[in-house]
């Protein structure tokens, strides 16, 4: 076990933040699969860790992580929020070393914010070595808080990310766009791409054995710029299940579902708009 | 045209559009009573390749597309087509992904819409539906009688792989000289490059070391590995033997595999055209450009054997004794949408060679490669239409309103 408890005793009551992990390649895992951008907005409250990506003012990844994964979680004001540089932090956590969850030792890591302006600290040890490093934070930028009210929700599925993965990874790179449609009357979920060959559709019967539920109220379609999806599939990647939501005007979200250690589960929540046609506008 | 195929089959497919994807830019497909054939000739028009798949090859076909709404036996036709290579390999990139997934696989040519639908089944229950654009055209036809080679021998597909890892991997050319009892390749040396500066690589061949053998003739033919590659990574795959039959050197070199009653293809890749004596400067021109098969009465022995001729079948009239000058200008005027017409430099009728001389009238100016030679003389042939010049500044019809 680390020893840092005799290391900067006086300090500690100046943290405003202090996580303690066991096993940092789950933390390093999960931030992984989202740092589709380099900036990251941290939201630390009593429920867990959230930790935003966001692109363009449209496309956004939050991971969440709850308390219930780390060892000690302390937070001392009701809503801790700043940014830092999410590339920086991951080459930190991984200074041992960037492999797999699953394989190789375990890094302990010891995670401190004193709030406002100052750098977040991290101590991570293996087998004696032990790293220290401070990242420098920012005033956060305010993101976008998508309100996905159930109300809402037109189409609902919840498959298993593995076969969605797939599906994604041979979609059309030649489409501008992605279209998913999925109808009360059609026994198909149905994702087409547009690209400059022809037109190609992937259909997934509702009945599949990859389709644990699906439900839809009325038919819906949108199209959903392929560029914007890209940053899904990492997710995708790492997750064993994913709901995707749709609602009224077009807004996906995808929520992944990631096993992270015998009985606890991560999640990441993709945003995504759906493309809207100007032309039809005018 | 509709067909059926199982996950096996599509696996063969695949693989065979891989390779007919090295070697040419547009897949032309054609259903047969007895099948599919698919076929592609290379931008040069040097290589031709064709593969048959017979009706065994199926689970169910049918060449003729029959209208599906209001059955009507006069309109069932049998579509032949063309489309960009690219689009049917976006479909059968991933051989890995067709294997681990696809169970069975549609393939439809309707007669209502003008779309080559293909539907994979995958597992899941899971349906790929891909509806790819294509271009109707007349027919690519080669025509060449496996029986009139001089010189035939075939080997393991491993075989020939083992051989060609000898090889540097930039080699372009090999040369294979036959003999009574072996083959011996060697790396072919552009004239303008410093022979004291490259590598050569020979590697002999004997004749035991083939499963069949029989030379006829001794000659020495050189011709362009990067099609050969191809064709071995897909005889290689499927552990085929290839047969090889050869005439003499400017004649084409024929490559066949064949699985059974299932499948067959044949790959005819043109040679460089041996180098004359007598007059250095036109034959040194002869020798540096990559085209064909001229046939020499003189050189090969067993003229009887019909050399092969690549022509487009609607216009056979027009192909012969066309020679290589005046080819140029009808190909560009006369019918600027056929773009398999394949009347021109490589795989041509032959000519006496004396005629054939005259008519290298090479008004290119700096000498560059062989390959890039060839196509920049007769880059006109390889377009699909001519282009049209810039008008004059005179206008006859000024616009009814100003610019903004």
């Amino acid at each position: 076990m680390p020893h840092f408890s005799s290391q900067n005793i006086s300090v500690e009551q100046n943290h405003v933040l202090m996580i303690r992990m066991d096993n940092a390649k789950i933390i390093s895992h999960i931030l992984k699969a989202i740092n589709f951008k380099e900036n990251s907005v941290f939201c630390c409250t009593k429920d867990g860790l959230k930790v935003t990506v966001e692109d363009m003012k449209s496309v956004q990844l939050n991971a969440f992580i709850e308390p219930g994964i780390f060892q000690s979680y302390v937070v001392k004001e009701e809503e801790i929020k700043f940014q830092l540089n999410l590339t920086v932090l991951l080459e930190c956590l991984n200074v041992f070393g960037s492999s797999g969850l699953q394989s190789g030792t375990s890094p302990a890591l010891k995670l401190y914010y004193n709030g406002h302006g100052t750098p977040v600290s991290i101590l991570l040890e293996e087998s004696g070595v032990i790293t220290d490093c401070k990242i420098r934070t920012v005033h956060f930028d305010p993101v976008l808080d998508y309100d996905f009210g159930t109300s809402n929700v037109i189409g609902r599925i919840i498959m298993s990310s593995e076969c969605l993965k797939e599906v994604f990874c041979e979609l059309d790179s030649t489409s501008d766009c992605v279209q998913f449609s999925m109808s009360p009357d059609s026994a198909n979920f149905r994702i087409t791409t547009f690209g400059h060959s022809g037109t190609y559709h992937v259909d997934i019967p509702k009945a599949s054995d990859v389709i644990e539920s699906l439900r839809c109220t009325s038919p819906v379609s949108f199209k959903y710029k392929l560029s914007l999806m890209k940053p899904s599939i990492r997710p995708l990647g790492i997750a064993q299940k994913v709901s995707l939501r749709i609602d009224d005007t077009g807004l996906i979200c995808f929520q992944f579902m990631i096993k992270v250690e015998d009985n606890h589960n991560c999640y990441i929540d993709f945003y995504c708009p759906a493309d809207v046609d100007f032309e039809e506008d005018e | 045209m509709k067909c059926l195929l199982d996950a096996t089959s599509v696996k063969v497919l695949a693989r065979a559009i891989h390779c007919l994807a090295k070697i040419g830019d547009e897949l032309h497909i054609e259903p047969t009573e007895n099948g599919l054939t698919l076929k592609t000739v290379n931008a040069s028009k040097s290589a031709y390749s064709a593969f048959n798949f017979h009706l065994p090859f199926f689970l169910d076909f049918c060449h003729i597309s029959e209208n599906t709404i209001q059955a009507d036996p006069d309109e069932d036709t049998v579509i032949k087509c063309k489309l960009p290579m690219k689009s049917i390999l976006s479909v059968f990139r991933s051989i890995g992904s067709l294997e681990k997934s696809v169970e069975t696989c549609n393939i439809m040519l309707p007669l209502l819409e003008a779309l080559l639908i293909i539907e994979f089944k995958c597992k899941h229950g899971i349906i790929k539906h891909f509806n790819l654009r294509y271009f109707e055209c007349e027919s690519v036809e080669a025509e060449f009688c496996k029986s009139g080679y001089a010189s035939k021998f075939s080997c393991s597909s491993r075989f020939y792989s083992e051989t060609l890892l000898s090889f540097h991997s930039s080699t372009q050319e090999v040369t294979w000289s036959l003999a009574m009892d072996q083959v011996h390749l060697s790396n072919h040396i552009d004239d303008e490059i410093d022979p004291s500066k490259c590598v050569r690589t020979e590697v002999t061949l004997a004749k035991d070391e083939f499963v069949d053998f029989n030379v006829a003739l001794c000659t020495q033919v050189t011709f362009c590995l990067k099609e050969l590659r191809a064709i071995l990574a897909f005889a290689e795959a499927l552990k085929l033997d290839l047969d090889c039959r050869m005439e003499g050197a400017g004649q084409p070199v024929l490559f066949s595999l064949e699985k059974a009653n299932l499948y067959s293809a044949d790959f005819l890749l043109a040679t460089l055209t041996p180098v004359l004596d007598s007059t250095a400067t036109s034959s040194r021109t002869t020798n540096n450009q990559r085209k064909n098969y001229v046939s020499t009465q003189s050189d090969v022995s067993k003229h009887s054997s019909p050399v092969p001729v690549l022509r487009d079948k609607a216009d056979s009239r027009t192909v012969s004794c066309v020679n290589l000058q005046t080819t140029l200008v009808p190909i560009v005027s006369e019918s600027p949408c056929h773009t398999s017409r394949l009347d021109s430099l490589s795989l041509i009728e032959p000519q006496p060679f004396p005629a054939m001389e005259d008519d290298l009238d090479l008004e290119i100016q700096p000498p560059p490669p062989k390959r890039a030679r060839a196509r920049y003389i007769f880059q006109n042939c390889l377009k699909a239409t001519q282009e049209l010049r810039e008008r004059p500044c005179e206008v006859f019809a000024p616009d009814s309103e100003g610019d903004e």
